[in-house]
């Protein structure tokens, strides 16, 4: 009831504009019959609050209007992210207001899934429990993903009540290795604390640290920290890897050996770097790795990874003369049969080079410690096998979707009595359970994680939830414990009180307000452990015949495991590295392409000895020619209508039992054979050209030639001194021409700053800018027409001869560039199109009538069309299904079909700070108003703020020596000044 | 349906003879005689025509643009190509009935009052496109400038408004010489018709009786007319070609648009001209009025206005090259040799290569060869604007943004349609109004001697 | 009898914490020289003790001023008087219609707020029965219902009015709303759905006529 009125309420504010337009008349407005002292209609509330997308568990703060959440943004003051978030952050909105949620408890019977009462539910499910307690120990399985904190303690506290200690942290990316290779070399069973921002050199083995890797955003930040250019110098980044994601586009240099080989690198350049005498390593322990590091001559290690053995000697040189330096290792595209021995190599040359208690610190405790290995869930599945299972509980993870179907999950499942799931979706696990219990989001949770060493961060709901009859899993759990007559919780009547124990209503509300409790963790000496050396150290073995290239599977950055394979947001944002949406592609070296006599978009049949699977080719440089790349994430057979029956699922050509010493799944364990099917597919890409042509677009210099003040020349180099002068002249005129009316006061100039040397291309950027401005997701088949509506895109363009491994990749968003001299603007016959006092390209959309001259004369290509009416309910293209459309910002028009839209840097921001400003009579002050896209990037690469304000940010960087303006030839003088990136060029 | 006094004539016994005066008024008043089956077929045909293109209309209103085949951005298409191509079939009426007029040049007379008939539906048909082509078609009045409270008017800057204005004139002045030219010979038919049709031309021809006064002033009024009409030839599509040649479009981007443009014009007219007549004449039987002469002078037109065209097409390849703009080089090199070549060639042989043939006399002068070369003289200009428009944006700045579109069944529909309307008007005017001058023939004509109007 | 009582009593405590966070709302975000509540109430005939002291001199069964015999606008689920509430008894808009004052959009009065005063007041007629449409909003309080209302003035989503900040400038809420405070029964006035409305009173003050100001 309470509930209702909040949306009645809002319904007056807010849903008028979801709607589209609804007539005055018969319609009613509800107000309070108490009114709330939280709420005032038309001003957002903020709750702190933690992601809870991906383990890393950055801390966000979430935006609502009318009890509503509308926005999902950093938590500048926690530790973790400080503020910014990436996609999958962004998208958390679309887990929340997803029509295809469980809105209401299911029990499986002979017809199939049937609604049941939750008293009856509960009843049965805690019946069935007693009887599996009192039937023996270890009867009951309960399935979380990685949960630190009171809430994870209170799952083992269940279980124990029922005699059970069958509980499993599942995380399909679990990062073993890491851990196990902890163990060996250091003696700690720990994920240990990486610090990109104090590395000199960064050596990366294959880790996607700016996309899944254990806490890509905070990775991201301190990478972009270090990476960037600043003060006349910066950190060089090498990736080791045999395909170059979108970690890799930031890299300096690409190192492509043959997969699996890396491991022997590392261990190369730390012989090397040991007998240059450049190790700080000393006695015994010096003997010690030297004895074991001498058979890796860099002869030996250069035949076996097919890298020049001068390549070795000289990263070697490079990374032992930066320090502090850094390398990592463990991303899951990298994880084979060899993935411990790699972490241990790596954490060997860290040990050699002396990054250990540097960059790399070890805590008492990760987040990662607890979290189950791939071997326990082999382990429970086969157990379930077993029949030694009478009830399972799935709380959250997908085993059934991103376990390898070689390890027979769904088989063994059914053999379980009574399977429960407490899902939010009906997911592929879900599906196969006898009772459907519907999960609250993170975002209407209460919890508390710890996602770092000292760190206690909150999750608290920013709404009541969205479906009046979900209940979150641990107030469920509870309320089964008690019909089970089994009182755990210690008198806790739900996930709050959980949450709460033990700790006083001020300190908390204190916690609640900041997000958490921020202690910082002292890190603990580690010693190299004797034994380290014990493992054997060769390339690893892969399925499956040797002629054919290996399969790398690695994570989506987008869907992460396939989790995200359900919000419309993360579907239509295109792959960070091919830049291609919605559908599932295999990456084909240009080489083997033509040797296969396969082209882009071209089905091929996929096949390894444990499966088979379809995608598009998609012809990629960025591969070694003996080697294929498939993304995790698609592939869903249930799970919602975004995701379900798209693209393909490439986990089905992994062999169950290829694990590696810790017990890790190996995704990069298997040659595949490609067969043509005869078919072929538009593939869903924002990619027209992938070269620049020399345009200057996307602008470069090596660190010599930004040291010595160059820049990248670009096509306006040709203009003469004369032809300046008359463009400035030109200029002037046209400046004093504007200067009447509203134009003659003094206004500010918004303007825009892009640093291309932090930018990672990670595209966080795009997804904000869809929450904010409520962008349309339009699907495949418009994508493939180049139809997609993001207003902010990321262009891809390689640079130099793209037959081997030495090209650079140029990655620079594309937004309005908000140009002085807009072409634009004089084109539009009604001024939909107009220039605002304050600098903006203005786009009015009620006044568009839709002939798109401007679009035509944007030399950028950012100006977008609604094609169809995406905001109107029951058009074929309406993007808005409720309950998505609670999620639309009431400050910014949803379009209609005809009309044109575009970035206006979130002008609806400008107004709002300027009005609460002017109310509280005051001036704005700089970083008062910050974009989405500003404000959520991981990197700090964009700036925004008023240009004719000399003391503002962007003042100052505007008129950095890199600066540059895209096409500045056609003197559009644009608002947007990107900063070209530097690329280290290491030993000159 | 009323009839008209004057038996259908037999074909004359020797056809090259000239027509005398009363032979004239009769095989031209002939021509408005009740039509036969096959004008029905005819006309229930481009009724079909003209509906599916509604339909197809209709359906992009409910639907948005969705449904057509743009692809960005690539944002103009087959719309504003069909609409500047009817621009320009609308040229050569002017051209042929007013400027040479007042170049005194004697062999108009047969032909001009088809091509006026054919201007003025022309630009109705292409007034169509610019409000077909909108988003929010709905909201096409907004372009012009009225009076309002909310203080918004629309932008004098942009080439769309200058658009309204030039179409609009043209229309308004094209259809008042049209009348104006026909008031005598509505008054000629005026005198033989009966029933309602002697009303209809009765207004039509103010009440024209032939005196000496009213011929003085007729022609002052249509000399005075004709030129006033003469720079619209001219100012109409060279502001049609500045909505490309004032953005910064590469391929659009030209000083040379003007000229280059109202030159197409013509040559798209006087193709369409001669498409026209062809059939007309057949069916008509007037070739003892429209003579091959005629058809040799259009032809000798195409060909020279042909040749503008073509050098025209040289000289932006090689400003492209000569600019040394890499935009503009990459913008024409992926015109000739990119994704869209086809559509290039497919302008150049029929705008530029076929019509040379057009030097040889035989050529000239054998009219199903010139009717022939006439019909790839349509396609190739309706190419030369698909080209122009499409290549150009399918190419810009942005590599990132390069795309590729082909047209979809709604704008194909609408073509169709475009065309049925346009022949829809057309043969209700043959059936209504004299489509050849029968004053005009006249003074073409040998006096006719005395006691000869007896025979 | 017990519960309704308690009720009741819940409703004045209620009623009057919404009555004071009106206030304190509308004092605390006035941010003018001139309070708020005045500016909105400016354009009402001032006379002595006008402003929330207003209250004190409420005298139910006052001789309230006659309904006209036709009345515009729609007709409302309760029959709620403007003409009487702030013409009459002169009642500040922001009383009631608090966020103006500190927000984009405008609320209704919650039921609290009416109760604030109508526990006490109830219009008796001479029989001493409640008037009519006072029985039913207690009614609705006492059982939770909120009071569906047919809106009379919105605006396009396409436009976005800062109530606020027009409050903060000093203007009467009867520049667009009409004379409210002479509507029986409220009706649209046009100003508010006319754009040209809008311009005219920004062209005269020499204030911003930027489309984005209000288009976004």
């Amino acid at each position: 009831m309470e509930r209702r009125r909040f949306l009645q309420v809002a319904g007056a504010a807010g849903v008028g504009v979801a709607a589209g337009c609804s007539p005055v008349s018969g319609e009613r407005l509800l107000p309070y019959v108490n009114e709330s002292d939280q709420l005032t209609p038309g001003i957002p509330e903020y709750y702190a609050s933690t992601c809870r997308e991906c383990p890393a568990g950055c801390g966000i703060v979430v935006k609502t209007r009318e009890a509503r959440a509308i926005k999902v943004e950093g938590n500048p003051q926690h530790p973790v992210g400080r503020g910014h978030l990436c996609a999958r952050g962004q998208a958390a909105l679309q887990g929340l207001y997803d029509p295809d949620r469980v809105r209401q408890p299911y029990r499986r019977t002979a017809r199939g899934l049937e609604p049941v009462a939750w008293d009856e539910a509960i009843q049965a499910i805690g019946m069935s429990l007693g009887v599996a307690a009192t039937s023996g120990p270890d009867r009951v399985a309960l399935v979380t993903g990685a949960e630190t904190g009171p809430l994870d303690a209170f799952y083992d506290e269940w279980l124990a009540a029922f005699r059970s200690r069958r509980r499993l942290r599942y995380e399909a990316f679990a990062y073993e290795p890491l851990r196990e290779a902890s163990q060996l070399t250091f003696g700690v069973a720990a994920v240990p604390e990486y610090d990109f921002a104090a590395a000199q050199y960064v050596l990366s083995f294959g880790a996607d640290f700016l996309e899944t890797w254990l806490s890509p955003v905070e990775y991201t930040r301190q990478f972009a920290e270090a990476h960037g250019w600043r003060d006349r110098r910066m950190t060089k980044f090498v990736a080791v890897e045999p395909r170059r994601g979108l970690t890799g586009y930031s890299a300096d240099e690409w190192i492509a050996p043959k997969p699996g080989t890396e491991g022997l690198l590392a261990l190369g350049i730390a012989a090397s770097v040991l007998r240059h005498g450049k190790a700080e390593l000393s006695g015994a322990e010096a003997d010690r790795v030297h004895g074991f590091l001498s058979r890796f001559t860099s002869r030996a290690v250069a035949d076996a990874a097919g890298v020049a053995e001068s390549v070795i000697e000289r990263v070697a040189r490079e990374f032992a003369a930066a320090r502090p330096s850094l390398a990592v290792t463990g991303g899951v595209a990298g994880q084979h049969r060899a993935a411990t021995q790699t972490a241990a190599a790596v954490n060997l040359l860290n040990y050699v080079a002396g990054n250990v208690g540097r960059t790399v610190r070890y805590h008492g405790t990760s987040p990662w410690d607890r979290v189950s290995r791939y071997r326990d869930a082999v382990a429970w599945v086969a157990a379930m096998r077993a029949g030694s299972i009478d009830v399972a509980i799935v709380q959250g993870p997908n085993p059934a979707f991103t376990l390898p179907k070689s390890a027979g999950f769904a088989d063994a499942f059914k053999k379980v009595g009574l399977k429960v799931a407490l899902a939010s979706h009906l997911d592929e696990t879900a599906e196969l359970c006898d009772y459907v219990l519907p999960d609250l989001t993170p975002l209407e949770q209460w919890g508390a994680v710890e996602p770092a060493a000292g760190v206690r961060s909150y999750v608290q709901p920013a709404m009541t939830p969205v479906f009046d009859d979900a209940r979150q899993a641990a107030d469920v759990l509870l309320a089964i414990a008690a019909k089970a007559g089994k009182p755990v919780g210690r008198g806790a009547t739900g996930a709050r009180d959980l949450v709460a124990a033990g700790q006083a209503p001020a300190a908390l509300d204190h916690a609640l307000q900041r997000g958490g409790t921020f202690a910082a963790a002292p890190a603990r000496p580690v010693r190299l452990a004797p034994d380290f050396a014990r493992l054997p150290y060769q390339a690893p073995a892969f399925d499956g015949d040797a002629g054919a290239p290996v399969l790398v599977v690695y994570p989506s950055a987008a869907l992460y495991d396939g989790r995200g394979a359900n919000k419309g947001w993360l579907q239509e944002l295109p792959d960070g590295a091919t830049r291609i949406a919605w559908q599932t592609w295999i990456e084909v070296h240009p080489q083997t392409a033509a040797r296969l006599g396969v082209a882009d978009g071209d089905v091929v049949a996929v096949t390894s000895p444990h499966g088979k699977v379809e995608a598009l080719v998609y012809v990629y440089p960025g591969v070694r020619p003996d080697v294929v790349a498939m993304p995790i994430g698609q592939g869903h057979t249930a799970y919602g209508r975004n995701a379900r029956g798209r693209g393909a699922n490439p986990l089905e050509l992994l062999g169950a039992d290829a694990t590696d010493a810790s017990g890790a799944l190996a995704f990069c364990s298997t040659r595949v054979t490609l067969a043509k099917t005869g078919r072929s597919v538009r593939l869903a890409t924002t990619e027209g050209s992938p070269r620049q042509l020399g345009r200057g677009i996307a602008r470069a210099v090596s660190t010599a030639g930004a040291l010595a003040g160059r820049v990248e020349p670009g096509p306006e180099a040709a203009v003469t001194d004369a032809e300046r002068a008359a463009l400035a002249a030109a200029a002037a005129s046209q400046r004093a021409r504007a200067e009447i009316g509203v134009y003659a006061q003094p206004h500010p100039k918004w303007e825009m700053t892009i640093d291309l040397s932090r930018c990672t291309g990670c595209q966080a950027c795009v997804t904000a800018c869809y929450a904010e401005n409520n962008i349309p997701v339009v699907g495949e088949e418009q994508v493939a027409r180049h139809r997609g509506m993001a207003w902010l895109r990321l262009e891809r363009y390689f640079e130099g001869d793209t037959s081997g491994s030495d090209f650079q990749v140029r990655q620079i968003p594309m937004l309005c560039q908000q140009c002085e001299a807009a072409p634009c603007e004089p084109v539009c016959p009604v001024y939909a199109a107009y220039h605002t006092p304050d600098g903006l390209n203005g786009q009015i959309y009620n006044r568009c009538v839709g002939t798109r001259y401007c679009a035509n004369n944007c030399p950028y290509k950012v100006r977008y069309f609604n094609w169809w009416d995406y905001g109107r309910d029951g058009d074929p293209y309406f993007a808005f299904a409720e309950p998505l459309n609670w999620q639309l910002n009431p400050d910014v028009t949803v379009r209609t079909k005809g009309v044109m839209e575009k970035c206006t840097f979130c002008v609806q921001r400008i107004r709002f700070a300027q009005n609460d400003a002017k109310v509280r009579k005051r001036e704005l002050a700089d970083g008062d108003v910050t974009p989405a896209c500003a404000q959520t990037c991981p990197a700090d690469a964009i700036v925004f703020g008023d240009a004719h304000d000399p003391a503002s940010r962007v003042s100052r960087l505007k008129g950095d020596a890199r600066g540059y303006h895209v096409f500045d030839l056609l003197n559009t003088r644009p608002g947007i000044t990107y900063l070209e990136r530097v690329i280290a060029d290491g030993e000159a | 349906m009323a009839t008209l006094a004057t038996p259908v004539a037999a074909a004359p016994v020797h056809a090259d003879a000239p027509p005398t005066y009363a032979e004239t008024t009769r095989d031209v008043i002939a021509t408005l005689q009740p039509p036969g089956r096959k004008y029905f077929a005819g006309m229930a045909l481009v009724l079909a025509g003209l509906a599916f293109g509604a339909f197809c209309w209709g359906y992009q209103l409910r639907y948005g643009l969705g449904v057509t085949g743009y692809q960005p951005p690539i944002f103009w298409g087959s719309y504003i190509t069909t609409f500047v191509f009817w621009v320009g079939i609308a040229h050569s009426g002017t051209l042929i009935s007013a400027i040479l007029l007042l170049f005194r040049s004697g062999w108009r007379t047969a032909v001009y009052r088809a091509a006026e008939m054919m201007t003025v539906f022309a630009v109705m048909t292409a007034g169509l496109f610019p409000i077909l082509h909108l988003g929010r078609a709905w909201y096409a009045y907004w372009v012009f400038p009225y009076p309002n409270f909310r203080g918004v008017w629309s932008n004098f800057r942009s080439p769309l408004v200058w658009d309204v204005f030039a179409i609009s004139t043209y229309l308004t002045v094209s259809a008042t010489f049209l009348t104006m030219g026909l008031i005598p010979d509505v008054a000629a038919v005026r005198d033989q018709a009966r029933g309602w049709r002697k009303k209809l031309y009765g207004m039509l021809s103010f009440g024209w009786k032939g005196s000496d006064r009213e011929w003085h002033h007729f022609g002052r009024m249509y000399l005075y007319l004709a030129g006033f009409a003469t720079p619209l030839v001219l100012s109409v599509h060279s502001v049609v070609s500045w909505d490309f040649a004032m953005a910064i479009v590469p391929g659009w981007h030209a000083t040379i648009f003007a000229p280059y443009f109202v030159a197409g014009a013509i040559f798209s007219g006087c193709g369409m001209v001669i498409t026209i007549l062809v059939p007309l004449r057949k069916a008509f039987r007037l070739e003892r009025y429209i003579r091959v002469s005629h058809f040799e002078s259009l032809a000798k037109v195409c060909l020279l206005t042909a040749s503008i065209v073509a050098y025209a097409y040289a000289t932006e390849f090689f400003m492209a090259w000569y600019s040394g703009n890499p935009f503009e080089r990459a913008s024409f090199y992926s015109r000739a040799f990119g994704q869209y070549w086809w559509a290039t060639w497919i302008m150049l042989t029929c705008n530029a290569f076929i019509p040379q043939l057009l030097w040889f006399k035989k050529v000239r002068t054998s009219v199903p060869t010139l009717f022939v070369i006439s019909i790839f003289i349509n396609i190739g200009m309706w190419f030369e604007r698909f080209v122009i428009i499409v290549t150009g944006l399918s190419h810009e700045y942005e590599p990132w943004q390069w795309s590729y579109y082909v047209p979809r069944w709604p704008e194909l529909g609408i073509l169709v349609g475009s065309f049925c309307w346009f022949s829809m008007w057309f043969l209700l005017a043959i059936k209504f109004l004299p489509s050849v001058a029968i004053a005009e023939m006249k003074e073409a004509l040998p006096p006719p001697l005395k006691g000869e109007a007896h025979r | 009898m017990t519960r309704t009582t308690s009720l009741i009593a819940g409703g004045v405590l209620l009623g009057l914490t919404a009555a004071l966070a009106g206030v304190s709302l509308v004092r605390g975000q006035g941010a003018g020289t001139r309070a708020p509540a005045d500016t909105a109430f400016s354009a009402l005939p001032r006379s002595a003790g006008a402003g929330y002291s207003s209250l004190d001199g409420v005298r139910p069964g006052g001789d309230w001023p006659a309904l006209p015999g036709r009345l515009k606008g729609p007709v409302q689920p309760i029959f709620y008087r403007h003409d009487i509430h702030a013409g009459q008894y002169r009642i500040p808009c922001l009383y009631c219609h608090n966020n103006a004052a500190n927000s984009w959009t405008v609320n209704l009065p919650s039921e609290s707020t009416c109760m604030g005063c109508h526990l006490v007041t109830s219009a008796p007629d001479t029989a001493g029965n409640p008037n009519a449409d006072i029985a039913k909003l207690r009614d609705d309080f006492t059982k939770g219902v909120p009071i569906p209302w047919v809106r009379i003035n919105k605006i396009p989503e396409y436009s976005h009015f800062p109530h606020m900040r027009h409050v903060a400038a000093g203007l009467a809420c009867q520049t667009c709303h009409g004379n409210i405070q002479q509507m029986p029964r409220v009706f649209p006035v046009r100003n508010v759905s006319s754009m040209g409305w809008c311009t005219n009173c920004h062209m005269e003050r020499g204030v911003t006529r930027d489309c984005t100001a209000c288009h976004f």
